[in-house]
């Protein structure tokens, strides 16, 4: 794990532009070198993300399209991870601590990209993906499909001045380019930032993703659990000493207990 | 079981056995899933999720959590009893306590068994007590199902303790027990509706007949008709041999608040599925239509029917199908949204492995031993002991209103399921098959227009190697003579040994010998000819 005083303190990022992909591999080659995965088959063209393969580069909807974690800002994984397993870095990558996950594959079910990958052949497996080289943003380097990509397809930095070059991208060339940088808000905002000339549906890319960040989908709920818990307490222990006191002052009075109906027994949800 | 061990046994395992053995067909069958159940289970350990379920990268999660999800509700009577008879003082209700209390406990600690054998890391489960993240749904209900199981065991400590002769603790439980009730009754809503929050943040993957801002309220609606529904089915179940007897006259009144509430949750239903305009016609024709189509008919518009005729509701055969349906319908809306509304994207089938499937029902199985075992021991539903003297059991607890139903309507009722379980398997291998046939032969990837990549290419920069021993001189690795700049190729060398990333830092000089040999640039050069061609430096 990297040593998070020497990350870098400006989030960095990754910035796509599938107009300039060859489709080489290099990308995926670096990525595996870097990883110590095996070495990956970039004849390939329609290879999936797997325990093995944290990066590859499709042929989808008449581009060549790469395919990785896209280090969201806010990202679903480390919100719906119980143990806390992944975090964000203030340098981008979105970090995965294998010593703590317990398995339960939440943030498979939930991540809006479909990415994190499981090693379901080992006994005692882990969840892979992208780190987006953390070790090596942290010594100042830029990612290793970065450094490999030989157009410029992949292109490495922060992600402010990434963008603002996506902008000015599109701006120069509107007709090359759709007007969409995606990711600056998809999911409230992505590390990794593409831009292309076909619709990102066609690249196999979710188009319907809301623009906040999904965690708040939830927390929206869950910020209200305790004040939830505390209000239905009290309530119901109203409703008892109520109910109770009614039973007391019958029984004094010698009259049958009131309110025995079969819908007393139901509260609000 | 030879005579001797029989007789070392403790009294208390015997007489279990010896009221296992009474059991005949049930507890027979019961005994043979949870074998199979078991075997299964060693197998998910030994050889890991991956060779043991059908579960994917694309598809996680799959039947056992629909299984908690499934015990998690049926076990909301628990709550629901607790509080109308404790807090709300319904003390018509009072003699279903015990037995709902019960099904909850079970119903917990098998969920909790579940979720174990379903982690990836079975041997970590407890890192979920030390390492928190508040932020996430399974944070809260991992919570709320500790806190509540050990709730449960409290509430349920006095009918043990009493079981066991031990009355000292009795009179401090008493006194303690209402912030335990209320706890309990706090956390049962929070994580019945929880788990439906578990999905608030997958909008884009679930799909929207399931998927909605509204999932904790109608999840937690749909316990409550499923948790009573429990309870009415097992009381039926557990009276119909005569031994017990229970008054079974509240069950009436019982399935009169399912039906409140099941109208409810289908009027919120229904009202929330119109309103985010997912009832159109073109949704409702789909496989996922047809399914929630299923679910709804089965779950809510059928018991409902049902439910509406007074003497239904006063006859055994009427409840039992009323609260079968609602029990099948609760289950069909749990699997739909775990299985289902996940299937169109990323567009994948699941269909459980046999492991899977034994496990689930070795699990079921055992639940329902344990509390017929429990139920009998613990004197859970009493046994003609406070009114004795009324003839036989059976018609102390049965009021004239409800006669016993006739075999042909049990046989109706088990059509059903055995229907639906053979529509949903075919419907499956269907799906399976047609997606199959779609993905072979794999879709020609369209032609990529390269022009624009192939301007901005740039060869990568010259490499020149730190000189080894003996050296005659540096060598620099152009790869401008090398790749071709209109049909560039990198895996070529990159994917057999040279190092993209190895002389970022300078790396040692290879060792000796490497670089001539007939994997590297021995490859294609012929390294014992002209020194010079390469150590030119
Ligand atoms: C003929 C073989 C060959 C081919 C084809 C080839 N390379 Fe290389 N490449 C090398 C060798 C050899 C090295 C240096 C290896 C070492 O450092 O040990 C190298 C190094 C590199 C480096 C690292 C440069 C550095 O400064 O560290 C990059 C980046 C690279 N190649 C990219 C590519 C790309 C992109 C392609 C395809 C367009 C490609 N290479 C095709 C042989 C090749
Ligand atoms: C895939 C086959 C292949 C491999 C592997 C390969 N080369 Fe070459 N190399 C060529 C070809 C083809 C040429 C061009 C034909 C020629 O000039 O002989 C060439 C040319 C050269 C040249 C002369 C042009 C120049 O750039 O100065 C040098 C030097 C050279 N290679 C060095 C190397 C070294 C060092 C390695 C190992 C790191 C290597 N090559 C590996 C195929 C290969
Ligand atoms: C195809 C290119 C190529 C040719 C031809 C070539 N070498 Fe090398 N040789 C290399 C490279 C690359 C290295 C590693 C860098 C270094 O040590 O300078 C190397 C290294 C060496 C070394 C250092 C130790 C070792 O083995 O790694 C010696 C000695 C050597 N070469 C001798 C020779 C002699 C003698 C010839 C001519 C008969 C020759 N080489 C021809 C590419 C070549």
């Amino acid at each position: 794990m990297s040593n998070p005083a020497s990350e870098p303190h400006t989030p960095q990022g990754l910035l796509i532009d599938t107009t300039r992909c060859i489709g080489c591999g290099a990308c995926s080659l670096a990525c595996a070198e870097r990883n110590g995965l095996p070495v990956p088959d970039t004849a390939r063209r329609d290879a999936d993300l797997s325990d093995r393969a944290f990066t590859v580069v499709r042929a989808q909807g008449g581009r060549f399209v790469r395919r990785l974690c896209m280090h969201c800002d806010e990202p679903t994984c480390a919100s719906v991870c119980l143990v806390g397993a992944f975090r964000k870095t203030a340098g981008g990558p979105v970090v995965y601590d294998e010593s703590r996950c317990i398995g339960c594959r939440y943030c498979m079910q939930a991540c809006p990209f479909t990415v994190p990958r499981y090693e379901w052949d080992k006994v005692l497996p882990r969840v892979r993906k992208c780190d987006l080289c953390a070790p090596r943003l942290a010594e100042g380097r830029p990612t290793a499909c970065a450094a490999a990509c030989p157009t410029g397809a992949t292109r490495f930095g922060p992600r402010d001045a990434l963008l603002a070059e996506a902008r000015a991208r599109i701006a120069a060339e509107p007709g090359r380019y759709l007007p969409q940088v995606y990711g600056a808000v998809e999911a409230g905002g992505t590390s990794v930032l593409l831009i292309s000339d076909v619709s990102f549906a066609a690249l196999g890319y979710p188009d319907d993703l809301p623009h906040e960040a999904l965690p708040a989908l939830t927390w929206r709920v869950m910020s209200q659990v305790p004040r939830f818990a505390v209000t239905a307490g009290v309530f119901l222990a109203g409703v008892y000493w109520i109910t109770n006191r009614r039973e007391e002052v019958a029984a004094e009075q010698g009259r049958p207990a009131p309110g025995d109906g079969p819908d007393a027994g139901r509260e609000a949800p | 079981m030879t005579a001797t061990t029989w007789r070392e046994l403790p009294a208390a395992v015997r007489s279990q056995v010896a009221v296992a053995r009474r059991w005949g067909f049930w507890g027979t069958l019961a005994a043979a899933f949870v074998a199979i159940g078991a075997v299964a289970t060693v197998q998910r350990f030994a050889l890991g999720l991956g060779r043991t379920t059908n579960l994917t990268d694309h598809f996680p999660w799959g039947l056992w959590i629909g299984l908690d999800f499934l015990g998690i509700g049926l076990a909301a009577a628990g709550f629901t009893i607790v509080a109308s008879v404790h807090i709300f003082h319904v003390h018509r209700f009072e003699p279903i306590v015990r037995p709902a209390l019960l099904t909850a406990f079970i119903g917990y600690v098998l969920v909790m068994v579940v979720l174990v054998v379903d982690l990836g890391r079975p041997d970590r489960f407890w890192h979920a007590l030390f390492m928190w993240n508040p932020h996430s749904v399974m944070f809260e209900i991992t919570w709320c199902l500790i806190l509540y199981s050990t709730v449960l065991a409290f509430e349920f400590a006095p009918v043990a303790l009493q079981r066991f002769g031990i009355t000292a603790p009795l009179p401090l439980l008493r006194k303690i027990a209402l912030p335990f009730i209320l706890a309990g009754v706090v956390l049962s809503t929070l994580h019945q509706s929880s788990f439906g929050s578990l999905y608030l943040i997958v909008p884009g993957r679930l799909h929207p007949l399931w998927y909605s801002p509204l999932l904790p309220v109608l999840f937690f609606m749909s316990c409550l008709a499923a948790g009573l529904s429990t309870v009415v089915f097992l009381c039926l179940h557990v009276t119909r041999y005569g031994r017990r007897r229970l008054p079974v006259a509240v069950l009436p009144d019982l399935a009169k608040v399912v039906a409140v509430v099941l109208a409810l949750y289908g009027l919120v239903r229904l009202q929330d599925l119109a309103d985010r305009g997912v009832l159109r016609a073109g949704t409702l024709g789909s496989y996922e239509g047809l399914m929630f189509a299923g679910e709804f008919l089965i779950g809510v518009v059928a018991p409902l029917a049902v439910l509406a005729l007074p003497r239904a509701r006063r006859q055994r055969a009427g409840l039992y199908a009323a609260s079968t349906l609602v029990l099948m319908g609760f289950a069909a809306n749990r699997m739909n949204t775990v299985v289902t509304g996940l299937e169109s994207w990323p567009h994948t089938t699941y269909f459980p492995s046999w492991q899977e499937i034994a496990i689930s029902l070795g699990i079921a199985a055992l639940g329902c031993t344990l509390f017929a075992l429990a139920a009998r021991y613990f004197g859970v539903i009493p046994e003609g002991a406070d009114d004795p003297g009324q003839g036989s059991a059976e018609q102390a607890a049965l009021p004239a209103g409800l006669p016993l139903p006739r075999r042909r309507h049990f046989a109706l009722l088990a059509l059903i399921p055995t229907a639906l379980l053979v529509a949903s398997l075919y419907a499956t291998s269907v799906l399976e098959e047609t997606a199959e046939t779609g993905q072979s032969p794999p879709p020609p990837a369209p032609p990529v227009d390269l022009a624009r990549g192939l301007a901005a290419f740039e060869f990568p920069r010259d490499v020149t190697f730190e000189r080894g021993d003996g050296s005659p001189g540096a060598v620099t690795f152009r790869h401008l003579s090398h790749v071709d700049a209109r049909a560039p190729e990198c895996a070529s060398c990159h994917a057999a040994g040279f190092s993209l990333l190895g002389r970022e830092r300078g790396g040692p000089a290879p060792a000796a010998g490497v670089m001539h040999d007939d994997r590297q640039c021995g490859r294609c050069h012929d390294a014992a000819q002209d020194c010079g061609f390469c150590h030119a430096g």
